[in-house]
């Protein structure tokens, strides 16, 4: 019995020494191993072989965390596709590619324009280690040049481009968010476009404060950043934003805390679009005693005011052919997707649709402390 | 000890993710997915009361035991390998499809047979015990896991970015569209944790009372909806129809901004990590048991310290298996398997509820076979 | 008889034997001095006998009072005189006086289960005074003793106590078996007791209690579990145990519900800590960096920088220190002891990390993993699974974050096989799970 049990047990060990070894170790890579990307630019050279160029940052970890002590690298290839442009840039560097942090995607202005987000998109959707909650957005003037900047506010690499998106940092009312999924999921989508954030640098720091509306692959508007205001509010119902009214003497601005913004078609042949706002806020500038005056008159001045510019910004975008709302999408949920109705649609309807904005303006208070 | 009895019902609602339930509905989202899920629903919930129903009479028995009541060794020998098949296989398709997410989503460049040599040792190792231990590792892990998993499932049902009409249009596009058989099949496994009663009954007291059975329907419409439905409001109509482990993406799309690991998405794997050894442990086990209960030389045991050897055999070589099907199959092959199986299962259920109902009238027709009875009263 | 005795022990030189004429007749006495009670015997054999000595009545004191046995057999006698009784021999016949002397007479200080405001008495190591202690707390006529004199070279007596109108049958069968079974060889204390009752040698999970506290053994006995004290040590043996009752400090009873449900929770998670802090490292840093947030996988990156050696050598460098380091000063006399801990907690930590031999945040989860295990309330307990941590480093180092989790469940699934005689190790809502078992068996 011992010996069999001695036997038993020196063969446990060998199968586990040799099993180990076997399968382990090999794949070990430590973390030191690893550069972290923390910005991915995709950009379009001009040259037709070889039309992707990929731009990586690399974090250099420090061990100490301080305001701008943050180090990186930027190294860039061109390639045919920008899966063999990433394998080529592994052979310019010492480490092992570590996509798992990466949130920052950046498609050049000319990649947009030019070959569409389409191809890039294939690479970015296959990649499994890639976030699906990576931040997308458009380089202006290129990737690349947004990719390279080292904001000196920043931390630890990549941080000061993120920090700017969602409501991670700043809640910026005029930065889009566009995930990775969400872009991939309005790719395909019967009825609902994308729309991505425009991201270009001012003096040492990242502005993105402009938004462009692309059809399934390219884009087809861009907009201001006083529209992409009234976009971001009205599409993604963000909060923090502003409401204002030309005043004399001075313009009444209204910070707006919480923003519902939905959307809903009437029924029957020839539907009409409704957009319906609430935004509830608090008077951040006005003339003296104006809301002591007429409280409700204001409100609905002002929600008047939003509701015109919004429906000049939803005919500009239905004359450009993007969705970004998606009205469409509703209208084939409405048809519960009947046969036809989505050619009805795009051919007949949406392109000359009507749009109703009823917009509800609530004050809660003049923003006085005194 | 009615609480085991849910806790199958309930992990089997959480594990329909592992054996693809999601894709083959959503592959099938136009066409007659969400009409057969009223059917799934009503005929799920309707077998569930009657082998509860019908197990009760038989306390302390498991299925292999009744057959002998009724009938001649060799009916019930057949009976019982066809159970061997199915909850083995169900085991071996989920060890695969679950090794090959981890795979993807947490080692890309490893070798696949690594992830699927420790968890199938462990299932191996977990099988192998008696059933009263494997009935309390299920209560445990299910009671750590359970709550956070319908965490990230309600946090996934009220993101801001979950898409109604995206479901609305699925939802009332899909109820018009005539049934579709094997939609029906996928979603009534959702309802299909009583079958694991066919073994653990054997662990049933006498004075069992089938309470809270209501719980069933509200339970398996809860997940089957909800797997069901999430992904489509989180990757759009079109788009939900490109993967194939929809869920783990689906899980992707949700952050814990202030947690130690933000992706939801290793978390849930994590849990899942749980859940697919449960189910492999538990369909394994109940295949080993069926399997020795084809041999006088193996009484039912439920509580045995030392396990007998032939044991470790059986699960050694459903490891085997396991390990031949990662060779030969791919994520393709895969899918088909669990299709087929999943059609199986159907109607192995069936043929079950069947099988219990013409028991139950034998048992009041006092039809049960002479050696049988004997056998009882001698205990 | 006293040739005999002398032939039997071999005439060691603390052996005490004289034969004693007080003109009327003779009386033979044999004893340890040290292990008897000298004022005892003095009062109530050698007064009698000496200088009042009146023949029917020493006869009747010898024959009717309880503390002198007759009749004992030449063989035992030895036995006896070993453990502290006085041999004597009168009028032909050998009497067995039993008058041990008492060592102890007050408890012991409480001083591995420490406690705050509960009581602090603790087991000594005598037998009786401990039985006195377990009766004055648990003060029912339901309490039962048996005693077990094992057949062993130390020959300390056994008392196995229980609540016989709580206990549960089958496993006082089983514990009562194991008893008799005690094998031959020294039996010196109730950890060696435990294991040899634990039957299995290598065992990942302690199934006894072992315990200092009467007050533990007295909610143990009304659970309907038992307990069984060996003479000569101060710490009794609880059994059947479960999982959970290694997770609870006899505080927990005395203290605010809230707070003593909160250091419940605090304990569980500072086991999960120390079993799987050192693994989830390697993991992080080796398999997935990318599982955790972006700020963490930079510190780790950039504190180990200088480190030359890949991760898993890292750590098991550490938790070798810091092993030596806490059986350093475990064993070493208190004075030296603190000396030690800033030695190799100060001193080398911050050293090593400055030399690069070690990251710092490696420092940091030694010194988490060190702090969690002392959290845990029971020694035996926190020795295992302290060794158990190392089965969590190997399975990391080949098989990463998935590793570790599918080490978990095998961890459970082992716990939940376990059975402490008899009864489940691991098994949620005991009492009714204890039910279902009695049903079926």
């Amino acid at each position: 019995m011992s010996a069999r049990r001695l036997l038993s047990c020196v063969a446990g060990i060998t199968a586990l020494v040799i099993g180990g070894s076997l399968l382990g170790g090999c794949q070990l890579k430590d973390i030191d191993k690893r550069y972290f990307v923390v910005t991915t630019g995709f950009d379009y050279s001009d040259n037709p072989a070889k039309p992707y160029r990929v731009t990586l940052r690399l974090a250099l970890p420090s061990s100490k965390v301080e305001e701008g002590g943050a180090m990186s690298i930027v190294q860039t290839a061109d390639a045919p596709s920008i899966a063999e442009a990433v394998r080529h840039l592994k052979a310019t560097v010492d480490k092992e590619l570590e996509f798992g942090h990466c949130r920052e995607f950046i498609f050049g202005r000319a990649l947009i324009d030019k070959d569409g987000f389409y191809n890039s998109m294939q690479w970015l959707a296959r990649r499994r280690d890639i976030q699906s909650v990576s931040n997308l957005m458009i380089g202006e003037p290129d990737a690349l040049s947004v990719a390279s900047l080292k904001p000196k506010s920043e931390r630890y690499p990549g941080n000061s481009l993120f920090l700017s998106f969602g409501n991670e940092g700043t809640e910026s009312a005029y930065t889009v968010t566009t995930y990775l999924f969400d872009l991939y999921r309005r790719m395909y989508e019967t009825g609902l476009d994308p729309a991505l954030p425009i991201a270009s640098i001012l003096k040492d720091a990242y502005q993105i404060d402009r938004a462009a509306l692309l059809d399934k692959n390219k884009a087809r508007l861009y907009l201001t950043p006083e529209e992409t205001l009234l976009f971001n509010m009205t599409a993604f119902g963000t909060n923090n934003t502003i409401v204002t009214l030309p005043h004399e003497p001075l313009n009444v601005v209204l910070a707006v805390t919480q923003t519902n913004a939905r959307i809903d078609l009437t029924k029957g042949k020839d539907p009409v679009a409704i957009l319906k706002v609430r935004v509830e806020g608090f008077l951040e500038q006005s003339p003296p005693h104006l809301l002591e005056q007429n409280w409700d008159g204001l409100e609905r001045k002002m929600g008047k005011h939003f509701s015109e510019e919004v429906e000049q910004l939803l005919i500009k975008i239905r004359d450009a052919g993007v969705d970004p709302y998606g009205f469409g999408l509703h209208y084939l949920a409405d048809r519960h997707n009947a046969k036809g109705s989505w050619e009805l649609w795009t051919k007949q309807l949406y392109p000359h649709i009507r749009f109703d904005v009823r917009t509800d303006v609530s004050i809660q208070g003049s923003g006085l402390i005194r | 000890m009615i609480r085991y009895y849910y806790y199958h019902v309930f992990y089997v609602g959480m594990i329909n993710i592992m054996v693809l339930v999601p894709f083959v509905l959503i592959n099938h989202r136009f066409g007659g997915a969400v009409s057969s899920f009223p059917l799934a629903i009503v005929c799920g919930t309707l077998y569930s009361y009657i082998t509860s129903a019908c197990f009760q009479r038989f306390p302390g028995l498991g299925l292999p035991e009744i057959y002998r009541l009724f009938m001649p060794v060799w009916i019930a020998n057949i009976l019982n390998i066809i159970g061997v098949v199915t909850w083995a296989s169900a085991g071996i398709i989920v060890l695969f499809s679950y090794s090959n997410t981890i795979g993807i989503f947490f080692d890309p460049e490893a070798s696949a047979y690594l992830n699927l040599a420790i968890m199938a040792l462990a299932s191996l190792w977990a099988a192998t015990r008696s059933s009263r231990s494997v009935q309390f590792t299920h209560e445990v892990l299910l009671i750590v896991c359970t709550p956070i998993i319908i965490w990230i499932l309600l946090k996934a049902l009220f993101s801001p970015w979950l898409n109604w009409d995206a479901i609305r249009l699925v939802a009332t596009g899909g109820i018009r569209q005539p049934p579709s058989a094997i939609c029906f099949f996928a979603a009534t496994f959702v309802f299909s944790g009583h079958l694991n009663i066919t073994l653990f009954n054997r662990l049933n007291p006498r004075d069992l009372k089938f309470r809270f059975r209501w719980m069933i329907p509200i339970v398996g419409t809860f997940f089957l909806l909800v797997s069901f439905f999430v992904p489509i409001g989180l990757h759009g109509t079109q788009a939900v129809g490109d993967y194939l482990y929809v869920w783990s993406v689906t899980t992707d799309t949700l952050m814990m901004k202030y947690g130690f690991i933000q992706r939801v998405l290793y978390l849930f794997l994590l849990l899942y990590t749980f859940l697919s050894l449960l189910f492999v442990m538990n369909t394994w086990h109940t295949g080993m048991e069926f399997f020795k209960a084809c041999f006088k030389k193996y009484p039912p045991a439920t509580d045995e310290v030392n396990v007998p050897r032939i044991n470790w055999w059986i699960c050694l070589t459903l490891t085997c298996l396991t390990f031949a099907y990662a060779y030969f199959t791919n994520d393709l092959v895969n899918k088909l398997a669990a299709e087929i199986w999943l059609v199986m299962r159907f109607f192995v259920e069936t043929a079950l509820v069947v099988l219990m109902l013409l028991f139950v009238f034998m048992q009041k027709k006092g039809l049960q076979r002479k050696q049988a009875l004997q056998r009882q009263g001698g205990d | 008889m006293i040739e005999q005795i002398k032939e039997m022990l071999g005439d060691p030189a603390d052996l005490a034997t004289d034969m004693m004429d007080n003109g009327y007749a003779r009386l033979e006495i044999a004893l340890f001095p040290g292990m008897v009670d000298l004022f005892q015997l003095n009062e109530y054999v050698l007064k009698p006998f000496t200088y009042r000595f009146d023949p029917d009545e020493f006869r009747r004191m010898l024959h009717s009072s309880n503390s002198f046995f007759r009749g004992i057999a030449s063989d035992q006698w030895s036995g006896y005189l070993l453990k502290g009784h006085t041999l004597i021999a009168y009028e032909g016949e050998v009497y067995v006086y039993r008058a041990i002397r008492m060592l102890q007479i007050t408890p012991e200080e409480t001083k591995v289960e420490v406690s705050l405001q509960g009581p602090q008495a603790a087991f000594t190591e005598n037998l009786d005074f401990n039985m006195m202690l377990v009766r004055n707390m648990y003060n029912t006529p339901d309490l039962s003793v048996e005693d077990f004199d094992p057949n062993n070279l130390s020959k300390s007596k056994l008392a196995l106590i229980y609540d016989r109108t709580k206990r549960n049958e089958t496993t006082l069968k089983e514990v009562r078996r194991r008893l008799e079974q005690i094998d031959k060889g020294l039996l010196m204390s109730a950890g060696q007791l435990s294991k040899q009752l634990s039957h299995a040698k290598y065992r990942l999970f302690p199934i006894t209690q072992i315990t200092e506290r009467p007050d533990r053994l007295c909610t143990h006995l009304n659970k309907g579990k038992l307990a069984v004290l060996l003479d000569g040590s101060r710490f009794a043996v609880l059994l059947p145990v479960h999982f959970f009752d290694f997770m609870y400090a006899m505080d927990d009873l005395y203290e605010p519900t809230f707070m003593s449900r909160f250091l419940v929770g605090l304990r569980y998670v500072a086991m999960l800590l120390t079993l799987t802090l050192p693994a989830l490292y390697i993991s992080i840093v080796s398999y997935n960096p990318e599982v955790f947030r972006i700020q963490l996988a930079f510190t780790i990156d950039g504190s180990r920088a200088a480190v030359p050696y890949p991760s898993f050598i890292e750590v098991l460098l550490m938790l070798f220190m810091i092993e030596a380091l806490i059986e350093a000063s475990l064993r070493l006399p208190r004075t030296v002891g603190s000396t030690a801990a800033t030695v190799g907690g100060l001193i080398l930590g911050q050293a090593a990390q400055q030399a690069g031999l070690v990251s710092s945040i490696m420092i940091i989860v030694t010194s988490v993993v060190a702090i969690s295990s002392f959290v845990l309330p029971n020694s035996t307990f926190s020795y295992f699974i302290r060794i158990l941590k190392y089965a969590f480093v190997a399975i990391s180092v080949f098989a990463g974050l998935v590793g570790v989790v599918v080490a978990l469940f095998v961890m459970v699934v082992y716990l939940c096989n376990m059975r402490s005689f008899g009864e489940p190790y691991f098994a949620l809502f005991q009492s009714k799970a204890g039910k279902a078992s009695g049903n079926n068996s």
